[in-house]
């Protein structure tokens, strides 16, 4: 089926905000999507992700200056109806009072010129089939089940085959087992439809697993845009490295391309290529590994612990050790050292290369 | 039209746009007339408070006013102590319980006013039921027809359900854990009634007691029935300075006084709650689970139920009698008096009369109510309340104000006795029940709806007609069979504003119970209860088997 929809949309993005009697919650939006990428916007709940989406659906009006193109088409005073973009709404949206087909018909019924009867059945039953759902037509919303009734959202939001498809949360309402596999079915449309996706989450594993770039909002602004790789390894903030994934992180001084935490103690590898001042560092949990005492002088960076938890985790093995400031630190190891128990004095340590630099703190 | 979410979520202009008509209909209609008589209370050749002079200083004046103030108090106070444990009984039963004590206020609630004075006139007549069972009892002498005591028992009876409703409103939403907290926390019932359930269902106590209050301030129709000259009311007093002496200024006065004794009532309410909000919200409330419920509650409530649907009853006899009489219990049997309603153009002509008059003022409301209320999710929460508390007032004037002040603006319109005038006085009427239910389904409708249309092509026309009218029409229909209802059972404008050649059914039935003794009337009321008591069971089945 595939091969008779076009590729999906570049959406392109520019210093986009939006105010609220003054009160501005977004700010200065830039962003570029690919045709056919899946990007994730992921960050705390308020931090304007449903407001960017609102502004690409044209839900509601940018401010003044903001730009938005679709395939280099200025969405600016295009009407919502008119955009062709589908959207998947947080709480899905059926219409109560119609049937799974009525509704996703509906759409079809407002083309212009208006498909005859037989071409919007025999394409609803096309987009029933793409989600598993033939069986269910005549039922009403209410009659299905949460995961079911997400996929008639999608259908119904692709029905249309729009370029672009706007998804807010759409997996936020459904337990766990039904998330996963919904998220493996939304790479399948995706890969087959081969449309554009905008996808908002608050849920980090969510992020990492669907997408090919993730943009992380907080605050109404931006914090980093990057794959997910990208963004694990390499963030920009402290913030973006607490909100992806576990972290050990580490405020002191760089001189001369050293970093020095004094209250610390233990030791850290040179930074050569750091200016001098106020620094954050941060090493990943996987990177460092646990020994009882410093004698694994190959690792660059050693920070002395009390071990305070060990936790089987399955495949890892998770260790908490509290430093010299009181403050909790992780490793996951593959194994332990068995002599190892809560209360010992150890070590952690990590090499060279696994620690990230996040941002100056202010001086 | 940019943006076809904006019929909503869009920019004010198009709110305004919206609330346009209900805001014109009632300002020229309603807030201007109502001005008008406050101009003409200062008017006058002695001065512009010499209106007010002459109304205080007349013994017979004060006195009416302190007797309609006493009779609207403890009318409302005993409104307030029959229905409190009525509705606490509601709010702690559920299911098919909750829903026949609620048919029973129901039922009381759209029977005709008409059919329900009547019913008292009956009752209280020389030899009538209460006299005899009161002569039975040892009471000789009593004689309640056109004493204050009379009437105040009736305009209890009449207004009962509108201090149930909100009493009904306030407590469904209470949650009994907080009893069961509180009595794991060894408070007494006693504590628990009045440190939890009175602070709780204040805004029960105070909307219901306004309405009541204002409503029997300006009651017309069972004082002039059930009453006697020598005990007259403010309402009458006004209908008989205009009709009578023509004496507009002073009627204007007397209005005026009654109206700021409304609004010294209703404003410090408003401050502390929505007032005329419960009227008619109590549609959807849902009983919470069933705590203790002591066996008195249920003699109560057996009570209630007596004083609101037997009186009505003593009517379905009186329409089989041989004669022309209203004796009770009537002599022989025979249908003529069916026969006549469906003869005499007066009786068959003014039923057809309201009907046309309610069906063209339930679709006016409604549609003045949707707009509105389509305003109203969007708009600022200053605006909000200004709309709303524009809707609503019609409702916290006394009706004989509203009559009043109409009736002196279509004299120089020449609307009097005219279809159009009788439609646009009781949409006035209408509007705030028409208005709350509309209003409510429109505000708990969800905005995604809207948007989802719109991102998947709808124009604004096929959002409005395919989407939000089909969802909201649950509360539409309540909102139309409410105008419908009011509009249908208007008396005291009609009165003012009708004429020989216009007259509606309850208007008909006033003059004949002024002026005649003809059963018709009682054919007529028996055929109405019957309406009534069809269209609520049929509509609480309804709801039942929707409900499940
Ligand atoms: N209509 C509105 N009026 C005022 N503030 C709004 C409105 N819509 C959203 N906001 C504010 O904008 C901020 C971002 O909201 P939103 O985009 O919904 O966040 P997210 O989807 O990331 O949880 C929040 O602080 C919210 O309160
Ligand atoms: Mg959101």
């Amino acid at each position: 089926m595939a091969g008779d929809i076009a590729r999906g949309a570049r959406l392109e993005l520019r210093d986009l905000g939006k105010s609220y009697g003054g009160l501005k919650v977004l700010a200065d939006v830039n962003l570029s999507v690919n045709p056919g990428e899946f990007i994730t916007f992921l960050g705390p709940s308020g931090s304007g992700k449903t407001t960017t989406l609102n502004l690409i659906a044209g839900f509601v009006d940018p401010d003044a200056g903001g730009v938005m193109q679709l395939d280099g088409r200025d969405l600016g005073g295009v009407p919502a109806n008119r955009r062709d973009i589908g959207v998947v709404f947080q709480n899905y949206a059926l219409f109560p009072h119609m049937t799974v087909r009525a509704n996703i018909a509906f759409p079809l019924r407002q083309r212009r010129p208006r498909p005859d009867a037989d071409a919007i059945d025999r394409r609803v039953n096309e987009v029933l089939a793409l989600v598993h759902l033939e069986a269910l037509g005549d039922r009403f919303p209410h009659q299905l089940s949460g995961g079911q009734q997400q996929r008639v959202a999608l259908a119904r939001a692709v029905v249309f085959e729009p370029k672009l498809l706007l998804l807010d949360e759409p997996l936020g309402a459904l337990d766990k087992r039904l998330r996963e596999a919904l998220q493996m079915e939304l790479r399948r449309i995706h890969r087959e439809l081969g449309v554009t996706i905008v996808f908002v989450t608050h849920d980090q594993d969510e992020a990492l697993t669907l997408s090919d770039r993730v943009v992380v909002f907080r605050e109404g602004a931006v914090e980093q845009i990057g794959t997910p790789e990208q963004l694990y390894d390499n963030p920009g903030s402290e913030f973006v490295a607490t909100f992806l994934g576990d972290s050990n992180i580490f405020a002191g001084n760089v001189q001369n391309g050293v970093f020095a935490a004094p209250d610390l103690g233990g030791r850290f590898a040179a930074l050569p290529d750091v200016a001098d001042g106020p620094a954050k560092i941060m090493v990943r949990p996987e990177r460092v590994s646990v020994a009882l005492s410093d004698n694994d002088a190959i690792l660059g960076n050693a920070v002395p612990v009390t071990i305070s938890d060990i936790v089987f985790a399955g495949s890892s093995i998770r260790v908490e050790g509290r430093n010299a400031l009181g403050a909790t630190l992780i490793a996951r190891c593959g194994n332990v050292d068995k002599a190892l128990a809560i209360g010992n004095a150890a070590w952690f340590g990590w090499d060279a290369d696994s620690t990230r630099l996040i941002g100056r703190s202010a001086a | 039209m940019r943006n076809p979410v904006a019929l909503i979520a869009g920019p004010s202009r198009q709110t305004a746009l919206l609330m346009l008509p209900i805001v014109v209909f009632l300002g020229i209609f309603f807030a201007w007339p109502v001005l008008l008589v406050l101009a003409n209370s200062f008017g006058g050749a002695d001065g512009w408070v010499s209106q007010y002079v002459e109304f205080f200083s007349s013994n017979t004046y004060v006195r009416i006013l302190i007797r309609t103030i006493t009779v609207a108090v403890s009318v409302t106070a005993l409104c307030l102590l029959i229905g409190y444990p009525y509705a606490y009984l509601m709010a702690r039963t559920r299911g098919k319980t909750l829903a026949l004590l609620m048919g029973v206020v129901l039922l009381s609630f759209f029977s005709s006013v008409m059919v329900r004075s009547f019913a008292w006139i009956v009752l209280l007549q020389r030899n009538g039921v209460i006299d005899r069972l009161a002569s039975w009892l040892g009471f000789d002498g009593l004689v309640l027809r056109g004493s204050t005591f009379g009437v105040s028992l009736a305009m209890v009876q009449v207004m009962l359900p509108f201090m149930i409703f909100p009493l009904y409103s306030a407590m469904a939403g209470i949650d009994t854990r907080l009893e069961r907290a509180a009595t794991s926390l060894g408070a007494s019932r006693w504590t628990i009634f009045y440190r939890i359930w009175l602070p709780l269902t204040r805004p029960g106590i105070i909307g219901g007691s306004v309405i009541v209050f204002v409503t029997s301030l300006g009651f017309y129709v069972i004082p002039g029935l059930v009453g006697s000259p020598s005990n007259q009311l403010l309402s009458h007093l006004i209908y008989s300075l205009i009709n009578t002496t023509l004496n507009i200024p002073l009627a204007s006065a007397s209005s005026v006084v009654m109206l700021v004794l409304a609004l010294l009532v209703v404003l410090p309410a408003m401050l502390k709650i929505n007032v005329a909000g419960g009227a008619a919200s109590h549609f959807g409330g849902d009983g919470i689970a069933a705590s203790y419920v002591s066996r008195w509650l249920w003699f109560w409530a057996g009570l209630v139920t007596i004083l609101l649907l037997l009186p009505g009853l003593v009517v379905i006899p009186l329409s089989f009698p041989e004669n022309r009489s209203f004796a009770f219990p009537p002599q022989g049997f025979s249908l003529k008096w069916y026969a006549n309603f469906f003869q005499d153009r007066q009786w068959w002509g003014s039923l057809l009369t309201s009907l046309q008059i309610a069906v063209l003022v339930t679709l006016t409301s409604t549609t003045l109510s949707v707009f509105a209320g389509l305003a109203l999710r969007r708009a600022s929460a200053k605006t909000k309340t200004i709309i709303r508390a524009l809707v609503l007032t019609p409702r916290i004037v006394p009706g004989v104000i509203i009559a009043m002040a109409v009736y002196g603006m279509f004299l120089d319109w020449r609307l009097n006795i005219t279809l159009p005038g009788f439609v646009i006085a009781h949409t006035i009427m209408a509007l705030p029940f028409a208005f709350i239910p509309i209003a409510a389904t429109l505000e708990q409708f969800d905005t995604r709806f809207e948007q989802a249309a719109a991102s998947l092509g709808a124009s604004k026309w096929t959002t409005f007609f395919q989407i939000i009218l089909p969802l909201i029409r649950t509360g539409m229909l309540t909102g139309a069979l409410f105008a419908f209802v009011i509009s249908f059972d208007e008396v005291v404008v009609s009165l003012f504003i009708g004429g020989v050649g216009l007259r509606t059914l309850p208007v008909q039935m006033y003059s004949s119970i002024a002026n005649d003794i003809d059963p018709t009337i009682a054919a007529a009321s028996t055929m109405l209860l019957l309406m009534t008591a069809v269209l609520v069971v049929a509509s609480t089945v309804f709801n039942q088997r929707r409900a499940r």
